[in-house]
C-alpha cells in the first residue's frame, strides 16, 4: 500500500507543478 | 495523534514547500511574458530546481517527520519525486532550444554567462546522479563510493541551479522573490550542516562497541554491539538502524541494517549481514572491541504499530533479518497469536537461521513454510517462487484478523503485495519493508 502511496504522491505531485505552470504561463500570455 | 493524522500533517507540509515557489510566482505581479512555451520552460525551470531542494529534506531522515511512513518508503519516494524533477529541468533547456534554436550560440566558449555553463553542468550532474543510483550495481560502483559520488553531485546539482536562477534574475527580481530565494538557500545551507555536522556529531557522543561477531549460514554474519557509557536506545522488532563501523561518524560510511535481534534485549543490538558488497564482506575482521556508530531507530515496519489477531510474515533471502527481530522478540514476550512464516531462499544447505527458525517453531504459535529456488531432490516442501497457488494454500487469507509483513527485495514486494490484493487482502493490512533499493 504505501508503494501505490508513494507512487501515487509523487506522480499528483508532478500533475499539480505542471498545471500550475500551465497556469502560470497561461496568465502571463493570456 | 495517531500515525494517519501525523501522515497527513506531514504530506500537507511536503505539499506547502514544493508549491510555495510556484504559488509566489502565480500571486505576484510579474513583467509581461515571452510567450506561452517560453515561460511553461521557465516554470519547469523553477519548480525543478526547488523539487531538488526539497529532496534533500526527504533523505536527512527527520525522525518525527518519516516515523508516519517509514524512512525506507521516503527513500523511495525520493527516487520517484527526484525522476519527475530531473524531467522538469530537462525539459527547460530542451523547451528553450526548440522555440528558439539560435540559443544555441550562446554556448560558444567566451560568449555564454558563467552561469548558463554552471546550469549545464547541474544538468549533467543530475544525469549522472540518476544514472548512477538506477544502475549503480551493474556499473560495478561500492555502496561507499556512490553514497559519497551521490552528495557531492547533488550539492553541486543543487548549489549550481541556484546561481543559474539568481544570474539569469528572471521573475527573481523583486524583494519577494529575491527573499524567497535567500530562504531557500539559506534553509539549504542549514539542512546540509544538520545532516553533516550535528547528526553526525551526535552519533560520536554515543559510542557503541562490537562483542561478537558470529558466522551463521550463506555467508552471512551477526555482529553484536552494545552502548559505551551511554544507556543505548530502544527499538520496535522490525525496525532498522544506520550502522557505522570502526569510522567516523564524519566519513558517509553508514549501511543501513535491520536489528535482527529481540527488541526486549537491549541495550545489546544485533545485525546479521550477508556478504554481498565490500563493505558486508569485511564484517568477518570485524574484532570486538571495535568502535561502531549507530543513527536509529528508523522504519515502520513493525507489528508493534499493528492491531491484528495474528501476523504472517513473508521473507526473501537476507529479508528473513527483520523478521528473525519479530520472532525473537515474540519469543522473549511469549506472544500467543497464530505466526505464518513463509520463507523463500535458495537452497535448503545454506538457508540461515534454519535451525534457530526450527526451535522457535517449537516454542511459538509458529508455522513456517519454506520455499526453495533449488530444492535438493528429495525436496517434500514448497518450491519455485512465490504464487497466487501457493498463497492461497498455505496462508490464512479467509483471517480478516491477519495483518502481513513483506521484507525482500523490491521486485519480491511489488509481486507479493499484488498477489494478496488480487486475492481480497486489503492493502491496509500489508505492510512491506523494502530492501536493496540502490
Amino acid at each position: 500500500m504505501r508503494l501505490l502511496f508513494a507512487n501515487l504522491l509523487a506522480w499528483m505531485t508532478g500533475i499539480l507543478i505542471v498545471v500550475m505552470v500551465v497556469l502560470f504561463a497561461w496568465r502571463q500570455n493570456g | 495523534m495517531g500515525y494517519m493524522a501525523r501522515g497527513a500533517f506531514w504530506i500537507g507540509v511536503y505539499l506547502l514547500l514544493i508549491l510555495t515557489p510556484l504559488v509566489i510566482l502565480l500571486i505576484e505581479p510579474v513583467p509581461a511574458g515571452n510567450g506561452f512555451w517560453w515561460d511553461v520552460s521557465l516554470g519547469l525551470g523553477f519548480a525543478g530546481t526547488a523539487m531538488m531542494g526539497i529532496l534533500f529534506l526527504q533523505t536527512a531522515r527527520f525522525r518525527r517527520a518519516s516515523a508516519p511512513f517509514g524512512i525506507d518508503i521516503i527513500y523511495y519516494f525520493h527516487r520517484q519525486v527526484a525522476l519527475i524533477a530531473v524531467l522538469f529541468i530537462l525539459a527547460h533547456p530542451i523547451i528553450l532550444l526548440i522555440l528558439k534554436p539560435q540559443l544555441i550560440d550562446l554556448f560558444i566558449p567566451g560568449v555564454a554567462p558563467a552561469h548558463l555553463w554552471g546550469a549545464v553542468v547541474s544538468t549533467l550532474a543530475l544525469l549522472a546522479l540518476v544514472t548512477t543510483s538506477i544502475w549503480r550495481k551493474q556499473l560495478n560502483l561500492d555502496y561507499e563510493l556512490w553514497r559519497i559520488l551521490h552528495a557531492l553531485l547533488a550539492v553541486l546539482a543543487l548549489g549550481l541551479a541556484i546561481w543559474h536562477v539568481l544570474g539569469v534574475g528572471h521573475y527573481v527580481d523583486t524583494s519577494w522573490r529575491k527573499q524567497l530565494w535567500g530562504a531557500f538557500s539559506l534553509s539549504w545551507l542549514l539542512l546540509l550542516v544538520y545532516v553533516r555536522l550535528y547528526k553526525p556529531l551526535q552519533q560520536l557522543r554515543h559510542p557503541y562497541r562490537v562483542v561478537e561477531v558470529k558466522e551463521e549460514k550463506a555467508d552471512s554474519w551477526s555482529l553484536i554491539i552494545e552502548p559505551d557509557g551511554h544507556p543505548g536506545l530502544r527499538f520496535q522488532p522490525g525496525q532498522f538502524a544506520w550502522l557505522t563501523l570502526g569510522n567516523s561518524p564524519f566519513a558517509l560510511k553508514e549501511h543501513p541494517f535491520s536489528f535482527a535481534g529481540s527488541a526486549e534485549k537491549v541495550p545489546a543490538l544485533s545485525f546479521t549481514i550477508k556478504e554481498l558488497g565490500d563493505f558486508s564482506s569485511s564484517i568477518k575482521h570485524v574484532k570486538p572491541g571495535q568502535i561502531a556508530y549507530i543513527d536509529a531507530p528508523y522504519g515502520a515496519f513493525s507489528p508493534d504499530r499493528m492491531t491484528a489477531g495474528g501476523f504472517v510474515l513473508i521473507a526473501g533471502g537476507i529479508g528473513i533479518a527483520p523478521m528473525m527481530s519479530i520472532l525473537r522478540t515474540f519469543a522473549d514476550r511469549q506472544e500467543q497469536r497464530p505466526l505464518k512464516l513463509l520463507y523463500a531462499y535458495n537452497t535448503w544447505e545454506r538457508l540461515t537461521f534454519r535451525e534457530e527458525l526450527q526451535a522457535l517453531e517449537q516454542h511459538l504459535n509458529l508455522e513456517i513454510i519454506w520455499l526453495l529456488k533449488d530444492p535438493p531432490p528429495d525436496w517434500a516442501g514448497e518450491s519455485g517462487l512465490i504464487t497466487s497457488d501457493l498463497l492461497r494454500r498455505r496462508l490464512p487469507l479467509a483471517d480478516p484478523e491477519q495483518s502481513y509483513l513483506v521484507c525482500g527485495p523490491v521486485k519480491m514486494i511489488e509481486l507479493t503485495e499484488k498477489l494478496l490484493h488480487q486475492d481480497g487482502i486489503s492493502l491496509a493490512r500489508i505492510h512491506s519493508e523494502l530492501f536493496d533499493m540502490v
